[in-house]
């Protein structure tokens, strides 16, 4: 499956019904690649989230690979997203990521630190691991 | 009165959420608000609003004479003795709050116990803890049954002579059931020992007596029924209060203050220092007079038959699990889809422009013991409709298809 930004957009926008858009996001959830389970851990743990979240980084050669899962399929989704958009990335691009495009896609307005998917929380997460890496 | 002209009181009723009706369906969370109380409010703060019980002057003089007649609405409302046995506070948290410090200062000493149980918010349940640690009283619980009923056997057995108080939920806020809080208070008082109700998810729900009951304190928020939030109510008998030392102390809840000692006010004024809040008071007043003109009797049985078509259809929908077996529920309902994560129900329900409540609703413990996960609550109101709780029972379908 491509999880090429562009495409994501694409894909996301093509599909006016809400329903449609989850079942799409649910899709790219199943795509993401397992989490080492010994990652799985307090420390991978992100917290404001309805449902359980984890994510880890390494860095390799001035690369960042990420891991993420979640117990939701929704959330797991929109991890997939936000994943995909960092990946590969430099830590201090990773740091500075605007996640703009997430407003194309219409997941902007999820961003209140509330709100059950923790989308909030999560970039959250993602900016620090890309901070802590490129302070290394 | 017809639902849809009824409806029409609720402006939020109409809006559009997501491109679609908004299906309120969180009514225990909080409640929306008929445009007699924003009308109300507005209307207070247009033409009466002062700081009351301090100044000599015409609109001090209206707002506190709105104030107290206030305060005689929720004593009538509540069928209470005197009006001086109803403090006005923040809301169901703070009343709490304050019984657990006023009443753990003048009574709650080492060895002594505070009796709650397994089924309370979390309102109800750390503000004890908290005084237990403190003074090294013992907090007992009275446990549930596999249906999610209290154990009323154990109560019996867990009040002893060192228990101070009991304290229990009228209604649980997530299954709805309803606690039968007369035999609690006749079961306590039998052994001399006060008893504490909360009433926060009972108060929109149920008629409320507390001559009837007997209690010793009973509280509630008014944000639960139709007023402005910021609002609450303590009902306390008389003796209960006056025998209680202030808890928040400032201005206006003293008779005469040197710069070494102050006297003061007897209840309700000894509870109430600083700057009240008025408006919330009024507007408390104008929800009560709604909720009175449509009666009580019939918001419970049409709120009644919401629940049992919500949990007939949950029943026949493979798939699904209700939380809590009873006779009677009120308000709130709590169910999973067996096979999906209740927050990405949650997610789907909104988007069909239903809201609804997911988590573990300010009550772990009691939702880690009948469900042991998160799940989903819907909770209905005097506007639900029966076409709301279809477009629930659909929208349930649908997130069973999408998350399957």
């Amino acid at each position: 499956m491509d999880l090429s930004q562009e495409h994501i957009i694409t894909e996301m926008q093509a599909r006016e019904d809400w329903m449609d858009k989850y079942e799409y996001l649910i899709s790219l959830g199943e795509q993401l690649r397992p989490m080492d389970p010994a990652l799985v851990s307090e420390d991978t743990a992100i917290g404001g989230c309805q449902s359980h979240v984890w994510i880890a980084a390494e860095t390799i050669n001035g690369r960042m690979r990420f891991q993420g899962d979640s117990d939701a399929k929704i959330t797991r989704g929109i991890l997939a997203v936000v994943l995909s958009i960092v990946d590969g990335r430099s830590p201090a691009d990773v740091a500075g990521m605007d996640f703009i495009c997430l407003r194309k896609i219409g997941l902007s307005s999820s961003l209140s630190p509330s709100r059950a998917e923790g989308l909030a929380a999560i970039i959250s997460r993602v900016r620090e691991l890309g901070a802590r890496s490129s302070s290394e | 009165m017809s639902i849809d002209t009824l409806r029409a009181d609720f402006p939020i009723l109409a809006r559009q959420v997501h491109g679609k009706a908004l299906v309120y369906l969180d009514n225990a969370a909080t409640t929306h608000k008929p445009y007699s109380v924003t009308d109300r409010i507005v209307a207070f703060y247009e033409n009466e609003n002062a700081g009351i019980n301090r100044s000599l002057h015409a609109l001090a003089d209206e707002a506190g004479t709105a104030y107290e007649a206030a305060r005689e609405a929720v004593r009538a409302y509540l069928n209470a003795h005197s009006s001086s046995e109803i403090v006005f506070t923040s809301g169901t948290t703070e009343s709490i709050n304050l019984i657990a410090a006023t009443f753990g200062e003048a009574f709650v000493r080492e060895g002594d116990e505070i009796v709650v149980t397994a089924m309370e918010h979390h309102a109800n349940l750390v503000p004890w803890q908290r005084l237990c640690n403190k003074t090294g009283a013992v907090l007992r619980v009275v446990p549930i049954d596999e249906s999610g009923v209290l154990r009323l056997d154990s109560l019996e057995e867990l009040i002893n002579g060192r228990t101070r108080l009991v304290t229990v939920t009228h209604v649980s806020n997530v299954t709805g059931i309803v606690n039968p809080v007369s035999e609690i208070t006749a079961m306590a008082h039998a052994r001399d020992v006060p008893v504490l109700i909360d009433g926060a998810q009972a108060i929109a729900h149920h008629a409320i007596d507390v001559a009837a009951l007997d209690c010793d304190f009973y509280v509630f928020s008014g944000h639960k029924i139709y007023s402005a939030a910021g609002i609450g109510v303590l009902y306390g008998k008389h003796h209960w209060l006056d025998s209680l030392p202030p808890h928040h102390s400032g201005g206006g809840m003293v008779t005469s203050v040197s710069l070494e000692h102050s006297h003061f006010e007897r209840a309700p004024l000894r509870f109430e220092p600083g700057t009240r809040n008025v408006a919330g008071a009024v507007s408390l007043e104008a929800a009560l007079e709604y909720v009175m003109a449509l009666g009580m009797e019939e918001i419970t049985s049409h709120e009644g038959a919401l629940l049992r078509r919500l949990e007939e259809g949950l029943r026949e929908m493979k798939g699904t699990t209700v939380h809590g077996e009873a006779d009677r529920r009120c308000c709130s309902l709590s169910f999973n889809l067996d096979a999906a994560h209740p927050a990405d129900v949650g997610m789907v329900l909104d988007k069909l422009g239903i809201a609804v409540r997911t988590g573990t609703h300010c009550a772990q413990p009691y939702v880690d013991a009948i469900a042991g996960k998160a799940t989903i609550r819907a909770s209905v109101a005097l506007y639900n409709t029966r076409k709301d709780i279809d477009k629930l029972l659909d929208g349930i379908e649908r997130a069973a298809v999408i998350l399957r």
